[in-house]
Order: C-alpha cells, then structure tokens, then sequence
C-alpha cells in the first residue's frame, strides 16, 4: 500500500492503515528525536506524541502533498515546544555528559577498525549546538530538503543554510584536529567562516 | 537509499557524504525497540484540546 492510499484510509478513520504508516516512519521519526533530543527516552515519547498528533490531524492532511515532512514537522514541533519548556540534557563539547549521541550502543556488525572514526564524528555531532545539530540531523538523517528543514523549524531557508554551512565548517575542524578521518573524508584547510 | 541532494551543491559536498554515510552507519543504533502501537492505540480515540492543531500545524 504507498502512503497516498494508507493516508486516504485514514482520512476514512481506518486504524490499521494508520498503523503501517507508524510501521513505516516509526525509525525515521525516532532517530529523528534522539539527534534533537540526544536522549532516547525522551525521543520515544515524542515519537509516540508526533504519531498520536499525526492521527488526531490526519483528515486535514493534503492528499498528494509528500507525507514524511508533515510527519516530521510535527516531531520537530513537539520537540521545540517541549525545549522550550524544560531544560533539556546537554552536550559537553567533548562529547561528555547524559547524551545518548554519544553513549548509546555500537551494534555488534561494527566493523572494530571503524569505530574510533565513528565516535570521532558522533563525538564532533554531539558538540554542536542545539541549533547546527538539528539542521545536520534533518538534512542529512531525516533527508528533508533544505525548504522543508526551514519549514520544520519555522524558519527561514536562509538561515538554514548559514547554520548548515556553519555546522559542516565545525564537523570538518574537528575531524581535522583529532587527525581521524571520517570515510570519504580529504584533508582541506576550512576556515568556518560562513553563516551564523 | 536516495537523497534529496537536487539543490545543495553549495555546501561541502565531502561532508555531506561523510555525514550520510555516517547516519547510513549509526542508523540501526537510531532505531527504537519499542513497538509504539500499543501506547497509540489506547489514545486514538480521545479528543485533542482545541489550541493542539495550531500548535502542530502553523502554516
């Protein structure tokens, strides 16, 4: 079944359709949480949250408009909402602290020569601040273009290429100072200096 | 997997790969283990206050 047709049964109050759509963008919409959040039982209420939303919602939905940044959006406005009203866990810049970016398990298929360069760059992601870490997640996990980042931030698409470029620039010095080499990653002298 | 990298030449493209070959790598470490339905499923029926869609939905 393509999301068009799950959709347009829901609008029809069909839970089972309902629940394939939560089947289909259940790890999507998690990861999601826990880059933002970078903390995973947080990321599972907001998850469950952003579906429950998306039900209650679902008839206002536009048929033919693509499903995945709407979903999104809704995380991501739970997600704000809910920083905005507590303090949430953060990030030292070396990686240190509650965060489960940087805590969380490696799974056992890990190749072992791979894993220092994977906790370098999780390191590096888990420093940056809230606002670069969440374009960095949207754009490159998510998959979201750069209009619909914007539009799931509720701001504009300008700014959210100044922070991508800002937060790129920081990732590619940090890599560079811990003289680790993240796969397809050259050596380039970067100064950072775009955006803010 | 494709990607929407139609209009970002702009940025470091060595990073952005760096960057989707990571998330591709940590994806099954960003999985939830927790099936949601049950939690949803005992909450669909009830009713959201009225300022909820706005909050959700601003366009």
């Amino acid at each position: 079944m393509t999301d068009h047709e799950a959709i347009q049964r829901c609008q029809d109050g069909d839970r089972e359709a309902f629940r394939l759509l939560v089947d289909r963008y259940r790890d999507v919409l998690f990861g999601t949480a826990v880059l933002m959040t970078g903390n995973r039982a947080l990321a599972e209420e907001q998850m469950q949250e952003a579906f429950l939303s998306a039900w209650r919602g679902i008839r206002g939905f536009r048929l033919g408009n693509p499903f995945k940044p709407w979903l999104v959006r809704i995380l991501v406005n739970a997600v704000l909402s809910q920083q905005r009203r507590r303090v949430l866990p953060t990030v030292g810049l070396d990686g240190s602290g509650p965060d489960d970016l940087v805590s969380s398990h490696i799974g056992p298929s890990s190749a072992l020569d791979d894993l220092e360069n994977r906790m370098e760059l999780r390191r590096a992601i888990a420093g940056l601040t809230p606002d670069h870490r969440q374009v960095v997640a949207l754009r490159y996990f998510t998959d979201l273009t750069v209009p619909e980042v914007a539009r799931s931030l509720g701001v504009r698409e300008g700014t959210v290429k100044s922070r991508l470029h800002r937060a790129l620039a920081i990732l590619r010095q940090q890599l560079e100072e811990s003289g680790l080499e993240s796969p397809g990653l050259s050596a380039r002298s970067s100064t950072g200096s775009e955006g803010g | 997997m494709s990607y929407n990298e139609s209009s970002d030449s702009e940025f470091d493209q060595e990073m952005e790969r760096a960057l989707r070959a990571h998330f591709e790598s940590e994806s099954p470490d960003l999985q939830t283990t927790s099936d949601p339905w049950p939690w949803l499923e005992s909450r669909m029926d009830e009713q959201a206050p009225p300022s909820f869609f706005r909050a959700c939905w601003d366009e």
